[in-house]
């Protein structure tokens, strides 16, 4: 049995529930539980001041329940466990975490699986800004683990990431992969412009259409066009973001994909590709 | 009596001209020297509006008494759960200390008006630090200087004739020695005066940094494959971010083989998406230039002493804008932790201003939502907010009325005298009454 939180607060100003993690409250009483100080704003409250709090943590498992799009930084800093959030989420969902599951059945804000070292965010519905990025001032972003959206996100999503996966349902913004060390970016709708600025190595898929009427991001000047081709690990990687129940458009499967490298003006072992024109 | 003050700082800009003559007569600026088409109407102006102060028309929040006001705004900030305090560009050192000092016993989010023009190139030096130098060096020492997106003959009256007209010790002829580059998207006046005027498209600032990156690298541009045509994948017609690469070619041979290079960055490159990107493509490709030659970057600051601001806060918080002290200590994140961002979302519930003239930055519905929180402005005379403040004081004038320190755009410390006689209670004198009644 899992632990609900119903969330019945009714402020604008933010609460942040950091550290507050399956791990921790495992071995907890409720009355303890309710007793976890969380900010809003500048004041140090109980826990139970903004949530209803029943059920039994003993299982390593979260639900809330409630608008949650001004709490932030649920499931940071998690390393074991299950999160399920039934409704919206705020900024730094999962941010930095290490192990577990995390799942938000509506939006999410900024900051989504930022610096997270391994484990898996899904979120159900659309993400802000900055998804598995590096804060500012730091040297590296996600480094491992794996990010799922099934529908937009914003801009600079791997921002410097050093590892893992992030996969977009739809529609991506600008920068995708910025800096990026390495890992993994893949983006199945449209997306904006200037992606793998900066890139060292690492992977950005572009997977939406390719026609006259809806046109690939153009490439930077500092990338260089490799080949056409159908490479075999695009298939093998989309089957097993399918087995972890992302929709997966069958003809991605067999497409062919074009290949450039860069980025040159950086260490340019990176590559992106680009859906092949039909 | 009449006096004369010489080498008077001027804060209207960031260039903070210190070399103002001012004869004051009866409290009262006669006559001025050196002033320029900004600076002139900002003294006068608010010379005029401080001795007009005490017999204006009182607005509601101007009614009350000093110590009134004082304990008012510390019933506000005290009941706050998420303060802001905000602006101070147009403060000084004492000023802006006492803010920090005000904002960390608040709990507070403290930011500058950096946040609404130069946060970009702040966050980009942060991430690829910065080759640079101090405007003197670039007088005595460049012949290679370019504005891009920056029109100084508008927005620094006198930047050019400083630094740029100016001898200098191995730039003896001054500007004939030197070659100006301007890159803009349009024809500034600026680009008038340049030898070389190159029109970037509007947003094509970074495919042309790339470009001149890679070229400094000595690696030919890349070429596009199928998406479209054989020619390179970012060109239209041979050109990249709207300058033919004939012309890009030329400028970056110029970048190369100058003696010494410095790139003034203006407000103009920072219209884009993800600006801090742009810049940290300028920012690197200067690094890469100091592999042939030595080049700096200098940003165009515009208001007053908001380099100041941006300094004070970083001794004392560790970060130049957009930090949270809510939990006790700093914490910094552009687009959360910044005025407009908070404003937007309405994650506060009180607001300290410390200059007005910052809220014009902020978008039509942040300025909405500061009408509907408990609010505290600290305005300089003769300057009309453009909403009705829950608390309002005026306060004397640094460099004006008070001594001070402003920070030039290249960092330098200049120091702020006190030419004029004033009863208005300084700003650091507001904030620490303030604060020492939230502590009480």
């Amino acid at each position: 049995m899992a632990l609900k939180l119903t969330y019945i607060g009714e402020t604008t100003v933010p609460v942040e529930i950091e550290n507050f993690t399956p791990t921790w409250a495992v071995d907890k009483s409720l009355d303890q539980i309710k007793a976890f100080e969380i900010y809003h704003g500048n004041r140090k409250l109980p826990l139970a001041e903004f949530f209803d709090v029943e059920g039994d943590s003993a299982d390593h498992c979260f639900d809330f329940h409630g608008d949650l799009s001004g709490v932030h930084w649920i499931g940071a800093h998690m390393d074991s466990g299950e999160i399920h959030i039934h409704g919206n989420a705020g900024r730094h969902v999962g941010s930095e975490m290490t192990g577990g599951t995390i799942h938000v059945h509506g939006d999410a804000g900024d900051w989504v699986g930022a610096e997270m070292k391994a484990g898996l965010i899904h979120v159900h519905g659309n993400a802000g800004h900055l998804v598995g990025a590096a804060y500012r001032g730091s040297t590296k972003g996600m480094c491992g683990g794996t990010i799922l959206v099934d529908s937009n996100a914003g801009n600079e999503i791997g921002l410097t990431m050093r590892r893992g996966t992030i996969v977009i349902g739809g529609n991506a913004g600008d920068v995708i992969g910025f800096n990026m060390i390495a890992g993994t970016v893949i983006v199945l709708g449209e997306s904006g412009i200037r992606h793998g600025a900066g890139m060292r190595r690492g992977t950005i898929a572009l997977l939406g259409g390719n026609s006259p009427k809806n046109p690939p991001p153009k490439m930077l000047p500092s990338f260089k066009y490799a080949c056409t081709a159908q490479p075999q690990f695009v298939s093998l990687l989309l089957r097993e973001i399918r087995a972890l129940d992302f929709a997966i458009p069958a003809e991605l499967l067999a497409a062919q994909y074009d290949l450039y490298h860069g980025d040159m003006v950086a260490l340019g072992r990176g590559e992106v590709l680009v859906r092949h024109a039909a | 009596m009449t006096k004369t003050h010489h080498d008077v700082a001027c804060t209207v800009c960031g260039c903070v001209c210190d070399d103002i003559s001012l004869e004051v007569r009866d409290n009262q600026i006669v006559s001025h020297k050196n002033l320029c088409t900004l600076g002139e109407p900002a003294f006068l102006e608010l010379t005029d509006a401080a001795s007009l102060v005490s017999h204006k028309k009182q607005l509601p929040a101007q009614t009350l008494g000093l110590e009134e006001k004082l304990q008012c705004a510390a019933e506000i900030l005290a009941n706050s759960r998420a303060p802001l305090v905000y602006g101070m560009s147009r403060s000084s050192t004492p000023g802006h200390r006492a803010a920090v000092r005000l904002a960390d016993k608040l709990g507070a989010v403290i930011d500058t008006t950096a946040s609404t023009c130069h946060a970009a190139s702040i966050m980009a030096l942060q991430q690829v630090g910065e080759s640079t130098a101090s405007l003197g060096e670039v007088r005595h020492r460049s012949d290679l200087v370019i504005y891009w997106g920056s029109n100084p003959l508008v927005s620094h009256p006198r930047h050019i004739e400083r630094f740029v007209d100016a001898p200098g010790q191995f730039i003896p002829g001054g500007r004939k020695d030197r070659k100006l580059i301007v890159v803009d998207t349009e024809k500034t006046k600026t680009a008038e005066l340049a030898d070389i005027f190159i029109q970037v498209e509007p947003g094509g600032d970074f495919e042309l940094l790339c470009a001149l990156r890679m070229l400094t690298q000595g690696k030919p541009l890349g070429v596009g494959g199928p998406i479209h045509t054989n020619q390179p994948s970012t060109s239209v017609g041979g050109s990249i971010g709207g300058v033919e690469l004939e012309q890009i070619e030329h400028l970056a041979k110029l970048l190369r083989t100058c003696h010494y290079g410095a790139v003034f960055f203006g407000f103009g490159i920072t219209h884009t998406s993800v600006p801090h990107a742009t810049i940290e493509a300028l920012l690197q490709l200067v690094t890469e230039l100091n592999d042939h030659t030595r080049f700096i970057a200098r940003r165009m600051r515009i208001p007053g002493d908001v380099s100041g601001a941006d300094s004070v806060l970083t001794w004392q918080t560790g970060f130049p804008f957009g930090v949270n002290l809510a939990r006790g200590y700093p914490r910094y994140n552009p687009g959360e932790y910044t005025a407009g961002s908070l404003l937007e979302r309405k994650e506060v519930d009180a607001v300290v201003i410390v200059g007005s003239e910052g809220v014009a930055k902020l978008s039509p519905s942040e300025q909405e939502y500061l009408k509907t929180v408990p609010t505290i402005v600290l305005d300089y005379p003769g300057r009309e907010c453009s909403f009705q403040p829950t608390v309002q004081f005026t306060t004397g004038v640094y460099g004006l009325h008070y001594e001070g320190t402003a920070y030039r755009m290249d960092e330098v410390p200049i120091p702020l005298r006190a030419v004029l006689q004033s009863d208005l209670p300084s700003d650091e004198q507001v904030l620490q009454g303030i604060l020492e009644r939230v502590l009480n």
